[in-house]
């Protein structure tokens, strides 16, 4: 398959006046060094490199937000519970791991995965949090409070606050153990030696306008699984892909990048509260959930009744909204609502961290609805890796957490993915490759292009920030939670369009150096499109529905055909795919082929 | 400051624009400033469309992402999770994913942290006091076995500090830190995050040096702007500096020279004399900066005859007896 690398790839022109010599780079740019860059400093990323200097490497934690205040894990409003912790039993392992294979993975997961990280979460995850001072959620007898269905979790300290605490935590141990840490740092490129292993990054400091190379023996990508591919996006600002990009740049497999979770119960207004999730989840210390009502006052979702043992019912939601979608009873874009107006409001305002938005908009959250409204959530897929080391194809290169597509949307399995990569990292360090001319070549040659976007004429027109609204549209109408082959197809010439005539004339809106996000853009915009790009190639490859993929044109849930990882890397101009069947775990279909809207899960 | 507004974008309309109306908008007039570039800060103003239940950032968006313009702000998240976005509004610290946007609005930065550019500023300094008061659990006991036990009502009276987001609203208000470069204070921030751990039944203890030399947290003058200023709504003076002050007169009244100098003077006059507290506080020391000092006089903030001539007020036995008792 033809496919155009990326244009910060093939690279903005450099024109002879304008580029650096090599001499001014190495006068101007700084190169650091350590055992192991970690990329990202959400729970993955913090826990990957406090396990690193524990095991006595010298980790480097550059962040393109700020550690611990950035990225999907602030917004972890719960933790789930181990099968068997606090009076669980045979029948809760059971939901468990009925809830992460089906609902949330829909059996694209190696099973033995799941098993080894619920040991992790029962015996270290919690004992650990709690000893660094994490309060739980407890009763006024002292006993934890929980979820009452059949997969548990618990709170630190009320449902929706649990990912803020938790990072504060992460943020201050790291500070506290003297890790090196730099954030609102981008990186730019992965650096590979000679033999293709990666052996540091480039990072453009957007804070001060700094470039800055790292020399490492190994690099752990842990960026999350957020991308804001569309305009209304679960992501951080700063979650525009970089993580796929890097990796799709420096040639590794990526798996199933067309698996893509949304929520449809955020607040549809205001714009800014697209992130903000009206729970559909088990609420702590009640039987209950909250309930969807469509145009027309009829409720057309309930997790507590319609699926008990799907602990984050993302997917089912999906499936019956737009099944009233289909029906003229709700639109993609509004129009429906979602309320906890049947549950007791002391209950609520215990445990609810949602109370607070409500009483913003001069609401009660015991009484009224709210407009609600679908948000690309987290991407399922992400960087093919070793399910027990997070090991990728790509030797010098390891990922962690969200981005690693052994399971998305779960704050404690992706640190667990944190501790597995820094142990394997510090076992195959010695043999691992270094930083060499080659790989000190693509630095200089990344730095000038980026330098070369801000010496362009500022021109609002041509702002960055446009061709990303441009991509946003393109994708809205491509790849929305209705898919066809056609529409992506004509999605991919619409991007291809972009990237010929817009990403050419892009130029941030000023010169200047400082917190010049409209300069970080730039960068942004060049990940967003090879993103978007190879999002839709992998989405037209997979020729079923599944999970909240669904594609009018192969309306069946197909086991027969698609039990499997579809898996792509980009091969010089090409997109090379392949397929690989799952191990075979303790659950499975009971079908091979089944219409999508009759497919529970 | 010198101030060279310019307008962007579509004109006002002649009558103040209802909420209701379709093609309401909102005006904004953000303060710009690049510290490497530009000699002095400006104020650029744009009128943007109003929507529903628009945030203070929905605007900065707006401005952004559709009149292109590149306005240097931080958001993260702006669901009021990662404690970003503060900024200042009409001259009061307010978090912009949250508050509602103003039909007329003057943004500027935070106080008191240096500034990037723009709107953004350096939280780094607030983030060395967090470090520097390690404002992390240091266990008693070795941790034991999940979930242990705890003192429900020490966890509840912790719970308002744990709601902090970090988003520095309350250092840019507090007065206090007006004067960072005489007064050493560690700020309302800083020091909600050093009440989470001091106060924690769980904790080793040994922080009162802390909290007294090095937070020094009888600088706090209990004015409550931090509290009125807090999108989190934590009652950071009664239930965070307060408790903190408290602490450290219990275990170490002597340590406590503010605290120790304010209960004597009323235990002696039944009313506090401000010259007596500095003198007891402060002792030589106060008398370094003698021009300090006689502003103080010339505005009658202090009144040194009074200081050691005035009598004690009426009932001062009762009150002496009612000191006794609770001693």
């Amino acid at each position: 398959m033809p496919y155009r690398c990326s244009a910060f790839e093939r690279k903005v022109q450099v024109s002879a006046a304008t580029a650096a010599s090599p001499e001014d780079d190495r006068r101007n740019m700084k190169t650091l060094d350590c055992d192991v860059v970690v990329i990202g400093g959400g729970g993955a990323g913090t826990y990957a490199a406090l396990n690193l200097k524990r095991l006595g490497l010298k980790p480097m934690l550059i962040s393109k937000g700020l550690t611990g205040k950035s990225g999907a894990s602030i917004m972890a409003g719960a933790v789930i519970v181990g099968s068997k912790m606090l009076g669980g039993d045979e029948r809760n392992a059971a939901a468990s791991l009925e809830f992460f294979a089906r609902y949330y993975s829909h059996y694209l997961v190696d099973q033995s995965y799941l098993a080894a990280a619920g040991q992790w979460i029962e015996n270290i995850f919690y004992p650990e949090l709690e000893s660094l001072g994490l309060l739980f959620a407890r009763h006024d007898d002292g006993t934890i409070a929980m979820s009452q269905s059949p997969v548990r979790w618990a709170v630190a300290p009320t449902q929706g606050q649990t990912g803020i605490l938790l990072m504060d935590i992460r943020r201050k141990q790291i500070q506290r153990e003297g890790i090196p840490m730099r954030e609102e740092c981008a990186i730019t490129s992965l650096l590979r030696n000679a033999h293709g292993e990666v052996c540091g990054v480039l990072a453009f400091d957007f804070a001060k306008g700094e470039l800055f190379a790292v020399r490492s023996r190994a690099v752990i990508l842990a960026t999350g699984h957020a991308d804001r591919l569309v305009r209304r996006s679960t992501g951080t600002r700063e979650q525009s892909g970089d993580g796929i990009a890097l990796a799709l740049r420096a040639g590794a497999e990526l798996t199933n990048l067309e698996m893509q979770f949304w929520h449809i119960s955020d607040f549809a207004n205001p714009p800014t509260w697209q992130r903000l999730h009206l729970y559909p989840n088990p609420l702590v210390g009640t039987a209950h959930s909250s309930r969807l009502y469509n145009a027309v006052g009829e409720c057309f979702f309930e997790q507590a009744s319609d699926v008990p043992v799907a602990l984050a019912p993302y997917t089912m939601q999906v499936k019956r909204l737009t099944q009233q979608v289909i029906a003229g009873k709700a639109n993609f874009d509004g129009g429906y609502f979602s309320s906890y107006n049947h549950i007791d409001g002391d209950v609520l305002r215990r445990y609810q961290y949602s109370n607070a938005a409500y009483e913003k908009l001069g609401l009660d959250i015991a009484r009224d609805k709210v407009e609600a409204r679908t948000t690309m959530h987290y991407r399922q897929g992400g960087v093919e890796s070793d399910p027990h080391s997070m090991r990728t194809s790509v030797n010098g290169l390891w990922v962690a957490g969200g981005i690693g597509a052994h399971v998305t949307g779960s704050l404690a399995v992706a640190i667990y993915d944190g501790s597995l990569a820094a142990e394997s990292v510090a076992g195959a360090l010695p043999g691992n490759g270094a930083y060499d001319q080659h790989a000190e070549e693509q630095a200089r040659r990344d730095a000038a292009e980026l330098e070369a976007w801000l010496q362009r004429k500022p021109d609002p027109k041509h702002a960055p920030m446009r061709v990303r609204d441009a991509i946003w549209d393109a994708m809205g109408d491509a790849y929305g939670i209705i898919k066809s082959g056609d529409g992506m197809s004509r999605g991919l010439d619409r991007l291809a369009a972009i990237r010929a005539q817009r990403i050419p004339a892009m130029a941030p809106a000023s010169r200047s150096r400082r917190y010049n996000t409209g300069w970080l853009d730039a960068l942004d915009v060049t990940n967003l499109l090879d993103v978007c790009e190879v999002t839709l190639h992998a989405a037209l490859r997979r020729e079923e529905s599944r999970g909240s993929f669904y594609r009018t044109d192969f309306p069946d849930v197909d086991n027969a055909r698609w039990l499997c990882k579809n898996i792509v890397a980009r091969d010089g101009e090409t997109l090379r795919f392949r397929t690989e069947r799952y191990p075979r775990g303790p659950l499975a279909p009971d079908f091979d082929k089944a219409p999508y809207f009759s497919v529970p899960w | 400051m010198h101030l060279d507004t310019k307008a962007h974008g579509p004109a006002i309309a002649g009558d103040a624009s209802p909420a209701t109306r379709a093609d309401a908008t909102v005006t904004l007039h953000i303060h710009r400033f690049d510290p490497t570039i530009d000699p002095v800060a400006r104020f650029d103003t744009f009128v943007v469309p109003q929507v529903k239940d628009m945030r203070v950032i929905d605007a900065l968006h707006y401005v952004y992402e559709t009149l292109a313009i590149d306005i240097g702000y931080r958001w993260y998240c702006g669901t009021k999770k990662c404690g970003t976005c503060a900024v200042r509004v009409n001259g009061r610290e307010t978090l912009a994913c949250w508050e509602a946007a103003e039909l007329e609005m003057r943004i500027e930065p935070l106080r008191h942290l240096p500034i990037v550019r723009d709107l953004c500023v350096d939280r780094q300094p607030v983030e060395d006091k967090l470090v520097a008061l390690e404002t992390w659990l240091v266990r008693k006991q070795p941790y034991q076995v999940f979930p242990e036990p705890i003192d429900i009502n020490n966890a509840e009276m912790l719970r308002p500090t744990l709601d902090c987001i970090s988003c520095l609203a309350c250092y840019s208000a507090c007065p206090v830190l007006d004067f960072n470069e005489t007064i050493p204070f560690a700020g309302p921030a800083a020091l909600v995050h050093l009440a989470r751990v001091a106060l924690d039944a769980r904790d080793a203890g040994g922080r009162i040096a802390t909290i007294v030399n090095e937070a020094h947290v009888h600088h706090c003058v209990s004015c409550y702007k931090c509290e009125e200023v807090c999108p989190a709504h934590i009652p950071i003076v009664s239930r965070a500096i307060e408790p903190l002050k408290q602490l450290a007169y219990t275990q170490s009244p002597e340590t406590s020279r503010h605290a120790s100098a304010f209960i004597d003077i009323i235990r002696r006059r039944g009313r506090i004399e401000p010259m007596l507290l500095v003198l007891k506080t402060q002792g030589l020391a106060a008398l370094r900066r003698p021009r300090r000092a006689f502003r103080l006089i010339a505005r009658g903030k202090v009144a040194p005859l009074a200081a050691f001539l005035r009598r004690p007020i009426a009932g001062i036995v009762n009150l002496r007896h009612y000191f006794d008792q609770k001693s």
